[in-house]
Protein backbone atom coordinates (compact mmCIF):
# COMPACT_ATOMS: atom_id res chain seq x y z
CA UNK A 1 0.00 0.00 0.00
CA UNK A 2 1.54 3.35 -1.03
CA UNK A 3 1.43 6.64 0.87
CA UNK A 4 -1.32 7.85 -1.46
CA UNK A 5 -3.59 5.05 -0.35
CA UNK A 6 -3.15 5.99 3.29
CA UNK A 7 -3.90 8.89 5.59
CA UNK A 8 -0.90 11.15 6.11
CA UNK A 9 -0.18 12.69 9.50
CA UNK A 10 2.08 15.74 9.25
CA UNK A 11 4.39 16.05 12.23
CA UNK A 12 5.79 19.57 12.66
CA UNK A 13 9.41 20.34 13.49
CA UNK A 14 8.97 20.83 17.24
CA UNK A 15 7.53 17.33 17.65
CA UNK A 16 9.84 15.39 15.35
CA UNK A 17 12.22 14.52 18.13
CA UNK A 18 9.42 12.24 19.33
CA UNK A 19 9.08 10.45 15.98
CA UNK A 20 12.75 9.80 15.36
CA UNK A 21 12.89 12.79 13.02
CA UNK A 22 10.03 11.67 10.77
CA UNK A 23 7.85 14.49 9.43
CA UNK A 24 5.11 12.25 8.06
CA UNK A 25 3.35 9.18 9.40
CA UNK A 26 1.02 7.05 7.30
CA UNK A 27 -1.96 5.08 8.51
CA UNK A 28 -4.72 2.97 7.03
CA UNK A 29 -7.82 4.35 8.74
CA UNK A 30 -11.33 5.52 7.93
CA UNK A 31 -11.88 7.96 10.81
CA UNK A 32 -9.66 10.53 12.45
CA UNK A 33 -10.30 8.85 15.80
CA UNK A 34 -8.79 5.65 14.39
CA UNK A 35 -5.79 7.66 13.21
CA UNK A 36 -5.29 9.12 16.68
CA UNK A 37 -5.62 5.67 18.21
CA UNK A 38 -2.93 4.35 15.89
CA UNK A 39 -0.68 7.25 16.88
CA UNK A 40 -1.18 6.25 20.53
CA UNK A 41 -0.28 2.68 19.70
CA UNK A 42 2.65 3.19 17.35
CA UNK A 43 4.15 6.50 18.54
CA UNK A 44 3.95 6.54 22.35
CA UNK A 45 6.46 9.38 22.68
CA UNK A 46 4.50 11.59 20.29
CA UNK A 47 1.21 10.60 21.91
CA UNK A 48 2.61 11.69 25.26
CA UNK A 49 3.06 15.18 23.81
CA UNK A 50 -0.30 15.31 22.03
CA UNK A 51 -2.83 14.01 24.49
CA UNK A 52 -4.07 14.73 27.98
CA UNK A 53 -4.64 11.82 30.32
CA UNK A 54 -8.33 11.83 29.34
CA UNK A 55 -7.39 11.39 25.68
CA UNK A 56 -8.21 14.93 24.57
CA UNK A 57 -5.72 16.95 22.54
CA UNK A 58 -3.67 19.35 24.67
CA UNK A 59 -4.67 23.02 24.63
CA UNK A 60 -1.45 24.21 22.99
CA UNK A 61 -1.74 21.77 20.11
CA UNK A 62 -4.31 21.66 17.34
CA UNK A 63 -5.19 18.88 14.97
CA UNK A 64 -6.59 19.75 11.56
CA UNK A 65 -8.21 17.16 9.33
CA UNK A 66 -7.99 18.23 5.69
CA UNK A 67 -7.76 21.83 6.90
CA UNK A 68 -10.64 21.59 9.40
CA UNK A 69 -10.13 21.90 13.14
CA UNK A 70 -10.74 18.56 14.84
CA UNK A 71 -12.51 20.33 17.72
CA UNK A 72 -15.16 21.60 15.34
CA UNK A 73 -15.78 18.32 13.55
CA UNK A 74 -19.10 16.80 14.52
CA UNK A 75 -19.31 13.09 15.21
CA UNK A 76 -20.61 12.33 11.75
CA UNK A 77 -17.87 14.27 9.96
CA UNK A 78 -14.79 12.61 11.34
CA UNK A 79 -14.24 10.30 8.38
CA UNK A 80 -10.93 10.36 6.55
CA UNK A 81 -10.13 8.83 3.20
CA UNK A 82 -6.98 7.77 1.37
CA UNK A 83 -4.96 10.91 0.76
CA UNK A 84 -6.43 12.80 3.72
CA UNK A 85 -3.98 14.93 5.65
CA UNK A 86 -4.08 15.20 9.42
CA UNK A 87 -1.94 18.19 10.40
CA UNK A 88 -0.61 18.61 13.91
CA UNK A 89 -0.10 22.31 14.65
CA UNK A 90 1.58 23.18 17.95
CA UNK A 91 2.05 26.66 19.33
CA UNK A 92 5.49 28.09 18.65
CA UNK A 93 6.74 31.43 19.85
CA UNK A 94 9.87 32.17 17.84
CA UNK A 95 10.11 35.62 16.40
CA UNK B 1 -0.66 56.80 21.63
CA UNK B 2 -3.67 59.02 21.32
CA UNK B 3 -3.92 60.26 17.76
CA UNK B 4 -7.62 61.06 17.70
CA UNK B 5 -6.96 64.73 17.05
CA UNK B 6 -4.77 64.09 14.00
CA UNK B 7 -6.15 65.38 10.74
CA UNK B 8 -5.69 63.39 7.50
CA UNK B 9 -2.65 64.59 5.56
CA UNK B 10 -2.51 64.56 1.75
CA UNK B 11 0.42 63.29 -0.32
CA UNK B 12 3.17 65.70 -1.35
CA UNK B 13 4.40 65.69 -4.98
CA UNK B 14 7.57 63.92 -3.87
CA UNK B 15 5.54 61.24 -2.11
CA UNK B 16 3.42 60.77 -5.20
CA UNK B 17 6.64 60.04 -7.09
CA UNK B 18 8.08 57.80 -4.34
CA UNK B 19 4.98 55.63 -4.18
CA UNK B 20 4.18 55.75 -7.90
CA UNK B 21 4.40 51.98 -8.46
CA UNK B 22 1.93 51.43 -5.64
CA UNK B 23 -0.38 54.32 -6.51
CA UNK B 24 -0.92 53.02 -10.04
CA UNK B 25 -2.35 49.81 -8.61
CA UNK B 26 -6.11 50.16 -9.03
CA UNK B 27 -6.64 48.61 -5.59
CA UNK B 28 -4.49 51.33 -4.00
CA UNK B 29 -4.61 54.56 -5.99
CA UNK B 30 -3.88 57.98 -4.50
CA UNK B 31 -6.63 57.49 -1.95
CA UNK B 32 -5.13 54.22 -0.72
CA UNK B 33 -1.66 55.74 -0.50
CA UNK B 34 -3.07 58.58 1.58
CA UNK B 35 -4.70 56.00 3.80
CA UNK B 36 -1.29 54.35 4.34
CA UNK B 37 0.25 57.75 5.10
CA UNK B 38 -2.38 58.44 7.72
CA UNK B 39 -2.17 54.95 9.22
CA UNK B 40 -0.23 53.75 12.24
CA UNK B 41 1.23 50.29 12.80
CA UNK B 42 2.87 49.13 16.03
CA UNK B 43 5.53 46.44 15.81
CA UNK B 44 5.86 44.39 18.98
CA UNK B 45 9.37 43.07 18.64
CA UNK B 46 11.85 44.22 16.02
CA UNK B 47 13.79 40.98 15.76
CA UNK B 48 13.50 38.32 13.07
CA UNK B 49 9.85 38.95 12.17
CA UNK B 50 9.71 42.65 13.01
CA UNK B 51 12.74 43.42 10.85
CA UNK B 52 11.31 42.69 7.40
CA UNK B 53 7.89 43.92 8.52
CA UNK B 54 9.37 47.28 9.55
CA UNK B 55 11.40 47.60 6.37
CA UNK B 56 8.45 46.99 4.06
CA UNK B 57 5.94 48.99 6.08
CA UNK B 58 8.32 51.95 6.10
CA UNK B 59 9.04 51.61 2.40
CA UNK B 60 5.31 51.30 1.65
CA UNK B 61 4.65 54.63 3.31
CA UNK B 62 2.89 53.77 6.56
CA UNK B 63 2.83 57.18 8.22
CA UNK B 64 3.59 56.19 11.80
CA UNK B 65 5.46 53.14 12.97
CA UNK B 66 5.90 52.19 16.60
CA UNK B 67 8.69 49.82 17.63
CA UNK B 68 8.53 48.00 20.96
CA UNK B 69 11.58 46.02 22.04
CA UNK B 70 13.56 45.94 25.25
CA UNK B 71 16.59 44.14 23.81
CA UNK B 72 19.90 45.34 22.43
CA UNK B 73 21.28 44.19 19.09
CA UNK B 74 23.57 41.16 19.43
CA UNK B 75 25.95 39.71 16.88
CA UNK B 76 23.95 36.46 16.79
CA UNK B 77 20.84 38.45 15.73
CA UNK B 78 22.30 39.60 12.43
CA UNK B 79 21.90 36.27 10.62
CA UNK B 80 18.16 37.01 10.35
CA UNK B 81 17.29 40.41 11.86
CA UNK B 82 17.94 42.38 8.70
CA UNK B 83 16.77 45.69 10.14
CA UNK B 84 19.97 45.83 12.20
CA UNK B 85 23.57 45.89 11.07
CA UNK B 86 27.02 45.22 12.42
CA UNK B 87 27.68 48.79 13.66
CA UNK B 88 24.41 48.57 15.65
CA UNK B 89 25.62 45.70 17.85
CA UNK B 90 25.26 46.82 21.46
CA UNK B 91 22.68 49.52 20.65
CA UNK B 92 19.03 49.24 21.63
CA UNK B 93 16.97 47.56 18.92
CA UNK B 94 14.45 50.39 18.90
CA UNK B 95 17.21 52.95 18.32
CA UNK B 96 18.72 50.78 15.59
CA UNK B 97 15.27 50.33 14.02
CA UNK B 98 14.56 54.05 14.17
CA UNK B 99 17.84 54.93 12.42
CA UNK B 100 17.33 52.37 9.68
CA UNK B 101 13.70 53.29 9.04
CA UNK B 102 14.67 56.96 8.83
CA UNK B 103 17.24 56.13 6.16
CA UNK B 104 14.73 54.13 4.13
CA UNK B 105 11.92 56.63 4.40
CA UNK B 106 12.44 59.88 6.32
CA UNK B 107 8.75 60.69 6.01
CA UNK B 108 7.83 57.92 8.45
CA UNK B 109 7.26 59.05 12.02
CA UNK B 110 8.86 56.51 14.36
CA UNK B 111 7.87 56.04 17.98
CA UNK B 112 10.38 54.12 20.09
CA UNK B 113 9.35 52.02 23.09
CA UNK B 114 12.65 50.55 24.32
CA UNK B 115 10.94 48.37 26.91
CA UNK B 116 9.56 44.89 27.25
CA UNK B 117 5.79 44.89 26.88
CA UNK B 118 4.16 44.11 30.24
CA UNK B 119 0.68 44.04 31.71
CA UNK B 120 1.41 47.46 33.21
CA UNK B 121 2.36 49.21 29.98
CA UNK B 122 0.59 47.22 27.25
CA UNK B 123 -2.76 48.99 27.10
CA UNK B 124 -1.26 52.48 27.13
CA UNK B 125 1.35 51.44 24.54
CA UNK B 126 -1.07 49.74 22.15
CA UNK B 127 -3.99 52.14 22.47
CA UNK B 128 -4.56 54.31 19.42
CA UNK B 129 -2.61 52.23 16.88
CA UNK B 130 -4.53 51.03 13.84
CA UNK B 131 -2.82 47.63 13.49
CA UNK B 132 -0.37 45.68 15.64
CA UNK B 133 2.23 43.31 14.20
CA UNK B 134 3.23 40.64 16.70
CA UNK B 135 6.84 39.66 16.19
CA UNK B 136 7.52 38.75 19.79
CA UNK B 137 9.59 35.73 20.72
CA UNK B 138 7.95 34.33 23.83
CA UNK B 139 4.58 33.00 24.94
CA UNK B 140 3.80 35.48 27.74
CA UNK B 141 4.14 38.40 25.32
CA UNK B 142 2.06 36.63 22.68
CA UNK B 143 -0.85 36.10 25.09
CA UNK B 144 -0.41 39.66 26.37
CA UNK B 145 -0.54 41.12 22.85
CA UNK B 146 -3.61 39.04 22.09
CA UNK B 147 -5.54 40.02 25.18
CA UNK B 148 -4.60 43.70 24.92
CA UNK B 149 -5.62 43.80 21.24
CA UNK B 150 -8.94 42.06 21.96
CA UNK B 151 -9.66 44.44 24.83
CA UNK B 152 -8.74 47.49 22.73
CA UNK B 153 -10.39 46.23 19.54
CA UNK B 154 -7.18 46.38 17.47
CA UNK B 155 -6.54 43.69 14.84
CA UNK B 156 -3.11 42.14 15.07
CA UNK B 157 -1.05 40.25 12.55
CA UNK B 158 0.39 37.12 14.07
CA UNK B 159 3.59 35.44 12.96
CA UNK B 160 5.70 32.76 14.65
CA UNK B 161 8.64 30.67 13.52
CA UNK B 162 10.52 27.54 14.51
CA UNK B 163 13.56 26.18 12.65
CA UNK B 164 12.23 25.85 9.06
CA UNK B 165 8.52 26.36 9.72
CA UNK B 166 6.33 29.38 10.28
CA UNK B 167 2.76 30.38 11.01
CA UNK B 168 0.84 33.54 10.16
CA UNK B 169 -2.70 34.78 10.72
CA UNK B 170 -4.74 37.86 11.59
CA UNK B 171 -6.33 37.79 15.02
CA UNK B 172 -8.73 40.04 16.91
CA UNK B 173 -10.25 41.41 13.71
CA UNK B 174 -13.98 42.14 13.91
CA UNK B 175 -15.84 38.83 13.93
CA UNK B 176 -12.66 36.78 13.63
CA UNK B 177 -10.94 34.46 16.08
CA UNK B 178 -8.19 35.47 18.47
CA UNK B 179 -4.94 33.71 19.39
CA UNK B 180 -6.62 32.07 22.37
CA UNK B 181 -9.33 30.62 20.11
CA UNK B 182 -6.50 28.69 18.44
CA UNK B 183 -4.21 28.05 21.38
CA UNK B 184 -6.34 27.88 24.49
CA UNK B 185 -3.42 27.08 26.79
CA UNK B 186 0.24 28.00 26.67
CA UNK B 187 2.64 25.08 26.45
CA UNK B 188 4.34 24.03 29.66
CA UNK B 189 7.54 25.96 30.37
CA UNK B 190 10.45 24.53 28.37
CA UNK B 191 8.20 22.18 26.36
CA UNK B 192 8.80 24.20 23.19
CA UNK B 193 12.40 25.25 22.64
CA UNK B 194 13.09 28.84 21.61
CA UNK B 195 14.97 29.79 18.43
CA UNK B 196 18.02 30.36 20.63
CA UNK B 197 17.82 26.73 21.68
CA UNK B 198 16.53 25.08 18.52
CA UNK B 199 17.91 27.30 15.76
CA UNK B 200 16.12 29.03 12.91
CA UNK B 201 16.77 29.37 9.20
CA UNK B 202 17.69 33.04 8.78
CA UNK B 203 15.46 33.64 5.78
CA UNK B 204 12.37 32.10 7.43
CA UNK B 205 11.46 35.19 9.49
CA UNK B 206 12.07 37.14 6.28
CA UNK B 207 9.28 35.16 4.62
CA UNK B 208 6.86 35.24 7.54
CA UNK B 209 7.57 38.85 8.54
CA UNK B 210 6.97 39.95 4.96
CA UNK B 211 3.64 38.12 4.98
CA UNK B 212 2.80 40.00 8.18
CA UNK B 213 3.65 43.32 6.51
CA UNK B 214 1.44 42.36 3.56
CA UNK B 215 -1.46 41.62 5.86
CA UNK B 216 -0.98 44.87 7.79
CA UNK B 217 -1.08 46.85 4.54
CA UNK B 218 -4.19 44.96 3.38
CA UNK B 219 -5.91 45.70 6.69
CA UNK B 220 -5.11 49.41 6.42
CA UNK B 221 -6.27 49.57 2.81
CA UNK B 222 -9.26 47.29 3.33
CA UNK B 223 -8.39 45.24 0.25
CA UNK B 224 -8.12 41.55 -0.54
CA UNK B 225 -8.90 38.73 1.84
CA UNK B 226 -6.92 39.09 5.04
CA UNK B 227 -5.84 35.99 6.95
CA UNK B 228 -8.82 36.31 9.29
CA UNK B 229 -10.10 32.86 10.21
CA UNK B 230 -7.20 31.22 8.41
CA UNK B 231 -3.83 30.04 9.67
CA UNK B 232 -1.10 29.99 7.05
CA UNK B 233 1.52 27.29 7.60
CA UNK B 234 4.86 27.77 5.88
CA UNK B 235 7.35 24.91 5.59
CA UNK B 236 10.52 25.99 3.83
CA UNK B 237 12.18 22.60 3.35
CA UNK B 238 9.57 21.18 0.98
CA UNK B 239 8.62 24.85 0.31
CA UNK B 240 4.97 24.35 1.03
CA UNK B 241 2.37 26.94 1.92
CA UNK B 242 -0.78 25.43 3.38
CA UNK B 243 -3.67 26.89 5.30
CA UNK B 244 -6.13 25.60 7.83
CA UNK B 245 -9.45 27.02 8.85
CA UNK B 246 -9.82 28.82 12.18
CA UNK B 247 -13.06 29.63 13.93
CA UNK B 248 -13.90 31.98 16.72
CA UNK B 249 -14.43 29.97 19.89
CA UNK B 250 -17.68 31.02 21.56
CA UNK B 251 -16.20 29.76 24.83
CA UNK B 252 -12.96 31.76 24.44
CA UNK B 253 -12.03 33.31 27.77
CA UNK B 254 -11.17 36.68 26.24
CA UNK B 255 -13.20 37.09 23.01
CA UNK B 256 -16.00 34.58 23.60
CA UNK B 257 -19.61 35.15 24.52
CA UNK B 258 -18.97 35.24 28.27
CA UNK B 259 -15.34 36.30 28.66
CA UNK B 260 -13.71 35.76 32.01
CA UNK B 261 -10.62 37.82 31.15
CA UNK B 262 -11.72 41.44 31.02
CA UNK B 263 -8.43 43.05 32.04
CA UNK B 264 -4.80 42.09 31.61
CA UNK B 265 -3.44 39.34 33.85
CA UNK B 266 0.01 38.18 34.98
CA UNK B 267 1.25 36.50 31.80
CA UNK B 268 4.49 35.18 33.24
CA UNK B 269 2.46 33.30 35.80
CA UNK B 270 -0.11 32.25 33.18
CA UNK B 271 2.63 30.73 31.04
CA UNK B 272 4.64 29.38 33.94
CA UNK B 273 3.29 28.60 37.37
CA UNK B 274 -0.34 28.62 36.38
CA UNK B 275 0.21 25.79 33.94
CA UNK B 276 1.78 23.48 36.50
CA UNK B 277 -0.95 20.80 36.37
CA UNK B 278 -0.69 20.70 32.60
CA UNK B 279 3.06 20.91 32.70
CA UNK B 280 3.53 18.08 35.11
CA UNK B 281 3.59 15.23 32.60
CA UNK B 282 6.10 17.09 30.44
CA UNK B 283 8.38 18.48 33.10
CA UNK B 284 11.86 17.09 33.35
CA UNK B 285 11.43 13.80 35.18
CA UNK B 286 13.22 13.42 38.50
CA UNK B 287 15.81 10.76 37.80
CA UNK B 288 19.20 9.74 39.24
CA UNK B 289 21.90 12.13 38.07
CA UNK B 290 25.63 12.45 37.83
CA UNK B 291 27.46 15.77 37.57
CA UNK B 292 30.16 16.51 35.04
CA UNK B 293 33.05 16.41 37.56
CA UNK B 294 32.02 13.00 38.82
CA UNK B 295 31.71 11.68 35.27
CA UNK B 296 35.20 12.95 34.48
CA UNK B 297 36.69 11.25 37.52
CA UNK B 298 34.89 8.00 36.72
CA UNK B 299 36.14 8.10 33.15
CA UNK B 300 39.69 8.13 34.47
CA UNK B 301 39.20 5.55 37.22
CA UNK B 302 38.60 2.29 35.42
CA UNK B 303 34.88 2.48 36.34
CA UNK B 304 34.03 4.17 33.08
CA UNK B 305 30.31 3.92 32.27
CA UNK B 306 28.84 3.49 28.84
CA UNK B 307 27.81 6.96 27.55
CA UNK B 308 24.73 7.53 25.40
CA UNK B 309 24.01 10.80 23.57
CA UNK B 310 20.25 11.13 22.94
CA UNK B 311 20.43 14.28 20.79
CA UNK B 312 20.07 14.47 17.03
CA UNK B 313 22.77 13.92 14.40
CA UNK B 314 23.32 17.60 13.70
CA UNK B 315 23.82 18.32 17.39
CA UNK B 316 26.41 15.57 17.63
CA UNK B 317 28.36 17.37 14.93
CA UNK B 318 28.47 20.51 17.08
CA UNK B 319 29.89 18.78 20.14
CA UNK B 320 30.06 15.28 21.50
CA UNK B 321 31.72 12.96 23.97
CA UNK B 322 32.82 10.57 21.22
CA UNK B 323 36.43 10.60 22.51
CA UNK B 324 35.09 8.95 25.69
CA UNK B 325 33.23 6.27 23.78
CA UNK B 326 29.86 8.03 23.66
CA UNK B 327 27.33 6.55 21.25
CA UNK B 328 24.71 8.65 19.46
CA UNK B 329 21.18 7.39 19.89
CA UNK B 330 18.48 10.05 19.30
CA UNK B 331 15.73 9.94 21.91
CA UNK B 332 13.07 9.03 19.36
CA UNK B 333 14.96 5.83 18.48
CA UNK B 334 15.72 4.72 22.01
CA UNK B 335 12.90 2.18 22.11
CA UNK B 336 14.17 0.53 18.93
CA UNK B 337 17.47 -0.59 20.34
CA UNK B 338 16.60 -1.53 23.90
CA UNK B 339 17.34 -5.16 23.12
CA UNK B 340 20.93 -4.26 22.28
CA UNK B 341 21.60 -2.66 25.67
CA UNK B 342 22.63 -4.52 28.80
CA UNK B 343 20.44 -3.45 31.76
CA UNK B 344 23.26 -4.39 34.16
CA UNK B 345 25.77 -1.96 32.73
CA UNK B 346 26.47 1.52 34.14
CA UNK B 347 24.98 4.07 31.74
CA UNK B 348 25.37 7.82 31.62
CA UNK B 349 22.99 9.62 29.27
CA UNK B 350 23.36 13.18 28.09
CA UNK B 351 21.76 15.67 25.73
CA UNK B 352 22.24 19.41 25.32
CA UNK B 353 21.09 20.54 28.78
CA UNK B 354 19.76 17.43 30.51
CA UNK B 355 16.06 17.52 29.61
CA UNK B 356 15.83 14.89 26.89
CA UNK B 357 18.33 12.69 28.68
CA UNK B 358 16.16 12.79 31.82
CA UNK B 359 13.27 11.51 29.71
CA UNK B 360 15.56 8.78 28.37
CA UNK B 361 16.68 7.73 31.85
CA UNK B 362 13.04 7.55 32.94
CA UNK B 363 12.13 5.42 29.94
CA UNK B 364 15.05 3.10 30.56
CA UNK B 365 14.37 2.76 34.28
CA UNK B 366 10.77 1.80 33.50
CA UNK B 367 12.04 -1.24 31.60
CA UNK B 368 14.59 -2.38 34.15
CA UNK B 369 17.66 -0.25 33.53
CA UNK B 370 18.38 0.65 37.15
CA UNK B 371 21.92 1.92 36.63
CA UNK B 372 21.21 4.71 34.13
CA UNK B 373 22.21 8.22 35.21
CA UNK B 374 21.37 11.59 33.69
CA UNK B 375 24.32 13.94 33.08
CA UNK B 376 23.26 17.09 34.92
CA UNK B 377 23.43 20.15 32.64
CA UNK B 378 24.20 18.05 29.58
CA UNK B 379 27.09 18.53 27.20
CA UNK B 380 26.87 22.30 27.53
CA UNK B 381 27.75 21.95 31.22
CA UNK B 382 30.60 19.60 30.29
CA UNK B 383 31.85 22.24 27.84
CA UNK B 384 31.64 24.99 30.46
CA UNK B 385 33.29 23.16 33.34
CA UNK B 386 35.41 20.37 31.89
CA UNK B 387 36.32 21.05 28.26
CA UNK B 388 36.04 24.72 27.20
CA UNK B 389 37.32 23.76 23.73
CA UNK B 390 33.81 22.40 23.00
CA UNK B 391 31.26 24.92 21.74
CA UNK B 392 28.02 25.49 23.64
CA UNK B 393 24.77 26.13 21.83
Amino acid sequence: MSGRDLVTVRVPEPLREFTGGRGQLHYDASTVDAVLEQIRRTEPLLAGRLFEDDGSVRGFINVFVDGRDLRHLAAGRRQVRPGSVVAIVPSVAGG
Amino acid sequence: MNENERQPVALTPEETLRYHRQIILPQVGPGGQERLKNASVLLVGVGGLGSPAALYLAAAGIGRLGVVDGDVVELSNLQRQVLHDTPSVGRSKTESAHRRIARINPDVEVHEYPVRLTSDNALSTLEGWDVVVDGSDNFPTRYLVNDACVLLGIPFVYGAIFRFEGQASVFAAPGGPCYRCLFRDPPPPDAVPSCAEAGVLGVLPGLVGTIQATEAIKLVLGIGQPLVGRLLLVDTLPMEFREVELRRDPDCVVCGEAPTITSLIDYEEFCGGATAPLAAPLERPRVPEIDVEELRSRLGSGRAPMILDVRENHEWRISNLGPYGARLLPLGRLQEILDELDPEIDLVIYCRTGHRSAIAVKQLSSVGFDRALNLRGGINEWARRIDPSLPTY
